[in-house]
C-alpha cells in the first residue's frame, strides 16, 4: 500500500512516468547506444562539397540515440591511415579529438551543460528511462530530480548509459572511375565547341552533357570509419559530480575525460544501383553511395567489436521477429543471440543471460537499406526480419534483446 | 431453396473474405501467401517470394524471382500472370506504372542512354535498368489504362502524358487515347498555357496544343519558339535547359519547367498570350537570316506582313515594340497590322495606354503611337509602387499611369516604409507623404526613420555633433520629445510597437508605453530594430531577442547577428521561445564556420556548443 502511494506520487515529480506495460519500451530505449558522427573531408577531391552537403542530410543510424556536437565536417588535404590491422586510428584523428576536449563535451551534453552559465541538469539522463526502471521504492523516494548525491547503484546505471557513447569520424572521398567515360564526353566536348561558333547556347549545352555523362551514372565512394568509445568509469563520472555546476572547475578539468580507439571499418558501398532515381535528381545518387557505404560500416563495426553492438528487442516470438534488417549488417549467413535481461536486488538491470540462439529465415530479411523500396530490392516492404530457432526455448524469449554474434 | 441458400452463403462468403482482412504472411519455408488476419490459415497458397498487402481496391502486388504480377482477392492473377518487370507508384497519381516482359539489368553500368540525349522525367527503360519492357500504367485495381506498349513515358502532364516508340515522341490522354503519333525527335513539357513545342528531325520546331493538335506547323520554318516572362520588361525567356538543369533554384520557381533534354531553350509559365519564335527569312539577297515572328495562342500569326524584324518586346494592349535590321525602331499595332517608326529608345510595354521609352538620361512617356504625352526626365525608378521623377535636381512622384502625386520639388523621395514617402527639401530637412501626395509631416528634421506601425523616430544635430532623438505619429504629433540618446522601435511579433528609450549614452533602456506615455526600466545596453525583433544586449554583454513583451531569444549569444540568426531559427522550427542553452545550440549549429574547420585546427570553444 505504501509503495504504490509512493510510486503514485512520484509519478507527479519523475520526467518519465513508470508503470509495468511501458517497461518493455523503456528497456529498449534504456540499452540504447549513443553516437556522435563527423566526416573528413578532402576539398580538393572530385565531388568533396556534394558529398559534405550530402553528409549533413543523413541521419545517424537509428538503432543510436543522437550524441552530435556542432562540428561535424572537418577537411584535410593529407591521407587518412587506413588500420588494417587494428594497430591505431590516425595521429592526426587521435590528436584532433584530444585537442577539441571532445571527451569533456559529450559529457557536458549528457548533462546538459550550460555553456554561457556552468549549469548542469540530470533531465536528459533521467528522460533516457533509468529511473523508470526502478522497482524499489527507496530508490524512488531519493528523488528524481537530480543524480547529484543520488546513491551510487543509480548513478551506476546512469554511467553505464553514458559510456555507450560512440564517436565515429568517417572519412569519405569520392571513387573516380571517369576513364570509362571519359572518351566519349571528349567527343561530344569537340563537337560542342565547333557548335559554338553557330549558335553559343546549343554548343555549351553538348559540351556540359558529356561532363554530365562521365560522372553520375555509378557514384561510388570510399568510407574509412574509425570509432572511439567515450570513457565513462567511476573516475569520469566522480569528475563530473565534483565539478557539477562550477563553470570554472569544469573547464579545467575537460583535458581529464577521455576517448578510447575501439577499431576502424572501410567500405565503398559495392554495386550501388541507381534504379529509381529520377535523372533529374542526380544528388540523390550521391546520397545513396554515401549512405550505403556508411551503413555498412557502422554495421560491421557492430559485428567486430563487442563493446558498439546494438540489442534489439523482439518484435514478436510468434513468429519471431525483429526491426533490424540488412542496414544493420543481417544476411544470410548471421546469428543472434537471445538475451534476457538480469535484474539485481534493486530492482536495476545488472546484466544480462543468453537464453538461445537464432538465425533470420531466408527470404525473410528486411532489406531497409536506404531507397531498398525504390530499387525494387527483395524484402524491401517486409518491415522486420523473420528468424528460426537454432536453440533454447521460444518460450523464454518474449522480451528479450537479440544481439549479433556472427 | 437448397441450391438457393447455399449460393447466398458463397456470395455472403465472398463479401467477408474482403481486401482488408486478408493479409500476406509465409510459411517456414519462406514463401508467401494470404490469409485471415484473426487466424494463421492460408486462403491464398503460399507461393511467391514477395506478398504485399491489398489495396483497397481489392488488388496485390506479386513477385517471383525478379517477376512481378498482381491478384485478386482469390489469388487470380490481373493483366499478365507474372510478367512485369517493375510495378511501382507513378508520379503521386493513383495509377501504378508497370513494365510489361523485359529483365532487370544486373550491372546498371552497360545500361546505355540514347545517343547524343539525355532525358528527364521519362520513365522507362534506361531510368530503371529494365532492358527490352514495354512500359505503361493501370488502375489501383490492376487494369490496364495507358496498355504497355511504349519504350518510356513522361511523368503526368496535368491530363496528358508523353509517350516515346523507337526514339520518337507523341502525346497520350490519361485513358491511353493516342492524341499525337510519335513522330518528333523531341519534346517540351505542357506550360500553363497548354502549350508546348516539338522538333522534328530537321531540327525544325512546331507548337502543340494537349489536344495533340498542331498549331504552328514545320512550314513555319521556325527554329525556336520562346515565351515572353512576367517581368516589367517583357522580355523573352532565353535560359537554355542546361541552365535550368544546372541551377536547382529555378526548378521550384513557378516559371521555369524541368526540361526533359539538356538542348535548347527552357520552357516556362507565362501570362502573356503569345508566343515568340525565332524563324529562318531570305532579306534582300541573304537567306536564311533569323527574323522574329509573334504567333497568338491558337498559332495564327500575330505579327503579319511584308516587313520582317529582328528583334521584338512583349505585345501588351494590342502593341508591340519591334526594331527591323537596320536597327529602326516601331510601335506595331496587331489590330490594324500597321507600324509607326519611333524615336530609337529602349521601351517597355504599353501599360495604361502608355509607354515608358529611354535612352541614357532621358526618360519620357509615349502614347501608342510613339509620341510624347509627358515631360523629359533625367531619371526614372521605383518607389512605392509609383515612379520617382528626377529633372535636374528636383524629384517628385507619378503614378503609374503617369499622374503626379507628389510634385517636382523635392531634393530627395524615399520609401519610409507601410507606403509612406520620405520627402527631402533642398535644405535637408525630412518629413513625410502619403501614398497620395499629402505632405502629414513637413520637412522638420535632420533625421527621420522607417514607419513602424503608425509611428517614426526622428532626430535633430545637437551642437556636438550628436543627436537628439524622439519619436512621432504619422499625423505629426510629437510623442518623445527629441531629448533622448536613442529610441528603439520594433513592431515584430507584436500587434503594437515596441519602443525602448534611452536618456543617455550608455545608459540603460527604459521600456515606454505609448497609451500611458511612462517608462519602466529594463537592463537592456543596447537595442537596435531588426527583421528579427528587437536585438537586445544584458549587463553581461550576451545578446537576445525582444518580441513583444517577452525575451524570445534569451541573452546568451555572443553578437547582434548571431541572435538573429538564432531567431530565424526559432521561427522557421515554430519555437515559442529559445531559453539560453537552446539559442547557443542553434547558434554553433548555424555558425557559418561551423563545417570549415581543418584537421589540424583546435576549435575555438566559443564555436562550441557544449
Amino acid at each position: 500500500m505504501n509503495k504504490k502511494i509512493i510510486l503514485a506520487a512520484l509519478a507527479l515529480l519523475l520526467a518519465s512516468p513508470i508503470g509495468a506495460q511501458k517497461t518493455k519500451k523503456i528497456d529498449t530505449d534504456y540499452r540504447r547506444s549513443s553516437i556522435y558522427s563527423l566526416m573528413v573531408s578532402h576539398p580538393k577531391e572530385k565531388y568533396a562539397k556534394e558529398i559534405e552537403d550530402v553528409f549533413l542530410e543523413i541521419p545517424n543510424p537509428d538503432a543510436y540515440n543522437d550524441h552530435d556536437l556542432a562540428i561535424k565536417i572537418l577537411s584535410t588535404e593529407e591521407k587518412i591511415k587506413k588500420d588494417d590491422h587494428n594497430t591505431g586510428a590516425d595521429p592526426a584523428i587521435d590528436q584532433w579529438l584530444e585537442n577539441n576536449k571532445i571527451a569533456s563535451r559529450l559529457v557536458a551534453q549528457w548533462w546538459q551543460r550550460d555553456w554561457n552559465t556552468g549549469e548542469m541538469s540530470s533531465q536528459k539522463v533521467e528522460e533516457s528511462g533509468i529511473l523508470a526502471n526502478c522497482t524499489n521504492a527507496e530508490m524512488l523516494a531519493r528523488g528524481a530530480a537530480s543524480l547529484k548525491g543520488a546513491d551510487r547503484t543509480l548513478r551506476e546505471s546512469g554511467a553505464d548509459l553514458i559510456g555507450n557513447t560512440f564517436v565515429l569520424v568517417n572519412d569519405i572521398t569520392y571513387y573516380d572511375r571517369a576513364k570509362k567515360g571519359r572518351a566519349w564526353g571528349m567527343a561530344l566536348k569537340i563537337a560542342g565547341a565547333a557548335l559554338s561558333a553557330v549558335n553559343s547556347d546549343l554548343g555549351n549545352s553538348l559540351s556540359s552533357f558529356g561532363d554530365i555523362a562521365e560522372t553520375y551514372k555509378g557514384f561510388k565512394v570510399k568510407v574509412n570509419t574509425a570509432l572511439y568509445q567515450l570513457v565513462y568509469d567511476d573516475a569520469a563520472d566522480n569528475l563530473a559530480m565534483d565539478t557539477w555546476g562550477d563553470k570554472e572547475a569544469f573547464e579545467s578539468a575537460r583535458s581529464r575525460f577521455k576517448l578510447r580507439y575501439v577499431g576502424s571499418q572501410y567500405s565503398d558501398g559495392g554495386t550501388t544501383s541507381f534504379m529509381g532515381i529520377r535523372e533529374d535528381m542526380p544528388e540523390v545518387m550521391i546520397r545513396k553511395a554515401c549512405q550505403r557505404a556508411l551503413d555498412e560500416n557502422v554495421a560491421n563495426l557492430a559485428k567486430n567489436f563487442q563493446a558498439f553492438q546494438i540489442k534489439t528487442p523482439l518484435t514478436s516470438v510468434e513468429p519471431l521477429e525483429a526491426s533490424i534488417g540488412r542496414k544493420e549488417g543481417v544476411d544470410e549467413k548471421s546469428v543472434f543471440e537471445v538475451l534476457r535481461e538480469v535484474q539485481d536486488e534493486n530492482g536495476l538491470p545488472k546484466g544480462y543471460e543468453k537464453v538461445g540462439e537464432v538465425v533470420p529465415v531466408n527470404n525473410l530479411i528486411w532489406d531497409n537499406r536506404y531507397m531498398a523500396a525504390e530499387e525494387l530490392a527483395p524484402g524491401a516492404n517486409l518491415g522486420a526480419t523473420t528468424f528460426k530457432k537454432k536453440s533454447g526455448n521460444t518460450d523464454d524469449f518474449a522480451g528479450c534483446l537479440l544481439r549479433q554474434i556472427k | 431453396m437448397l441450391k438457393s441458400v447455399t449460393t447466398l452463403l458463397v456470395a455472403m462468403l465472398a463479401v467477408g473474405v474482403s481486401a482488408a482482412s486478408l493479409v500476406p504472411r509465409h510459411d517456414d519455408k519462406g514463401r508467401f501467401g494470404y490469409g485471415p488476419e484473426e487466424t494463421k490459415d492460408f486462403t491464398i497458397k503460399p507461393q511467391w517470394d514477395e506478398a504485399r498487402p491489398f489495396n483497397n481496391s481489392g488488388m496485390a502486388i506479386v513477385r517471383k524471382d525478379k517477376k512481378y504480377g498482381m491478384i485478386n482477392t482469390q489469388g487470380v492473377a490481373i493483366g499478365k500472370n507474372m510478367g512485369y518487370s517493375s510495378i511501382t507508384p507513378y508520379d503521386g497519381t493513383d495509377y501504378l506504372l508497370v513494365a510489361l516482359g523485359g529483365s532487370p539489368e544486373p550491372n546498371t553500368n552497360n545500361i546505355k542512354t540514347r545517343v547524343g540525349l539525355q532525358s528527364f522525367g521519362f520513365k522507362g527503360s534506361t531510368s530503371y535498368a529494365i532492358k527490352g519492357a514495354k512500359w505503361g500504367l493501370v488502375s489501383q485495381s490492376g487494369n490496364e489504362v495507358v496498355k504497355p506498349e511504349w519504350d518510356e513515358i513522361s511523368n503526368i502532364q496535368g491530363d496528358v502524358i508523353i509517350v516515346q516508340k523507337g526514339g520518337k515522341y507523341g502525346i497520350i490522354n490519361t485513358s491511353g487515347t493516342v492524341l499525337l503519333k510519335p513522330t518528333y525527335v523531341r519534346i517540351s513539357p505542357f506550360n500553363n498555357q497548354g502549350l508546348a513545342y516539338a522538333t522534328t528531325n530537321k531540327g525544325v520546331q512546331v507548337l502543340l496544343d494537349k489536344t495533340g493538335k498542331v498549331l504552328v506547323d514545320e512550314k513555319q520554318g521556325v527554329i525556336d519558339f520562346r515565351l515572353f516572362k512576367d517581368d516589367i520588361y517583357g522580355s523573352v525567356e532565353c535560359i537554355t535547359t542546361d541552365s535550368v538543369l544546372n541551377n536547382r533554384e529555378m526548378w521550384d520557381d513557378g516559371i521555369h519547367l524541368v526540361p526533359f533534354y539538356k538542348l535548347g531553350v527552357a520552357w516556362i509559365n507565362s501570362s502573356t498570350p503569345y508566343v515568340s519564335a525565332i524563324v529562318k527569312r531570305k532579306i534582300g539577297k541573304k537567306k536564311d537570316q533569323p527574323v522574329v515572328q509573334i504567333y497568338n495562342l491558337d498559332g495564327t500569326v500575330a505579327l503579319s506582313g511584308d516587313k520582317l524584324y529582328t528583334a521584338t518586346g512583349k505585345p501588351s494592349e494590342g502593341v508591340v515594340v519591334v526594331e527591323d535590321s537596320d536597327g529602326a525602331c516601331f510601335f506595331f499595332d496587331l489590330a490594324s497590322n500597321t507600324a509607326s517608326e519611333v524615336q530609337k529608345r529602349s521601351y517597355l510595354p504599353v501599360r495604361n495606354g502608355k509607354s515608358l521609352g529611354w535612352t541614357e538620361n532621358d526618360y519620357v512617356f509615349v502614347d501608342k503611337k510613339g509620341n510624347a504625352v509627358s515631360d523629359h526626365y533625367n531619371e526614372v525608378s521605383e518607389v512605392n509602387g509609383c515612379l520617382a521623377v528626377r529633372k535636374g535636381a528636383l524629384i517628385g512622384v507619378l503614378s503609374p499611369q503617369g499622374t503626379e502625386i507628389i510634385p517636382l520639388a523635392y531634393a530627395g523621395i524615399a520609401d519610409a516604409g507601410e507606403g509612406w514617402f520620405g520627402i527631402q527639401d533642398s535644405t535637408g530637412k525630412r518629413g513625410l507623404a502619403d501614398k497620395n501626395g499629402k505632405v502629414t509631416v513637413a520637412p522638420a528634421y535632420d533625421a527621420m526613420y522607417y514607419v513602424t506601425k503608425g509611428y517614426a523616430k526622428v532626430a535633430n544635430k545637437r551642437n556636438d555633433g550628436n543627436l537628439n532623438v524622439g519619436l512621432i505619429d504619422t499625423a505629426g504629433n510629437q510623442v518623445v520629445d527629441l531629448v533622448n540618446w536613442d529610441v528603439a522601435l520594433s513592431d515584430v511579433g507584436a500587434s503594437k510597437p515596441s519602443v525602448y528609450l534611452q536618456s543617455a549614452e550608455n545608459m540603460p533602456y527604459e521600456k515606454f508605453d505609448l497609451v500611458s506615455l511612462t517608462s519602466t526600466p529594463t537592463t537592456f545596453l543596447a537595442a537596435e530594430p531588426t527583421l528579427a525583433g528587437l536585438v537586445v544586449k544584458n549587463a553581461s554583454g550576451l545578446y537576445g531577442v525582444v518580441r513583444g513583451e517577452k525575451e524570445f531569444v534569451a541573452c546568451s549569444l555572443p553578437s547582434p547577428e548571431a541572435a538573429v540568426t538564432v531567431a530565424q531559427i526559432a521561427d522557421n522550427l515554430g519555437w515559442n521561445q529559445a531559453d539560453g542553452r537552446r539559442a547557443r545550440r542553434a547558434w554553433v549549429h548555424m555558425h557559418p564556420k561551423r563545417h570549415t574547420y581543418q584537421l589540424q585546427e583546435t576549435v575555438d570553444d566559443d564555436n562550441w556548443d557544449f
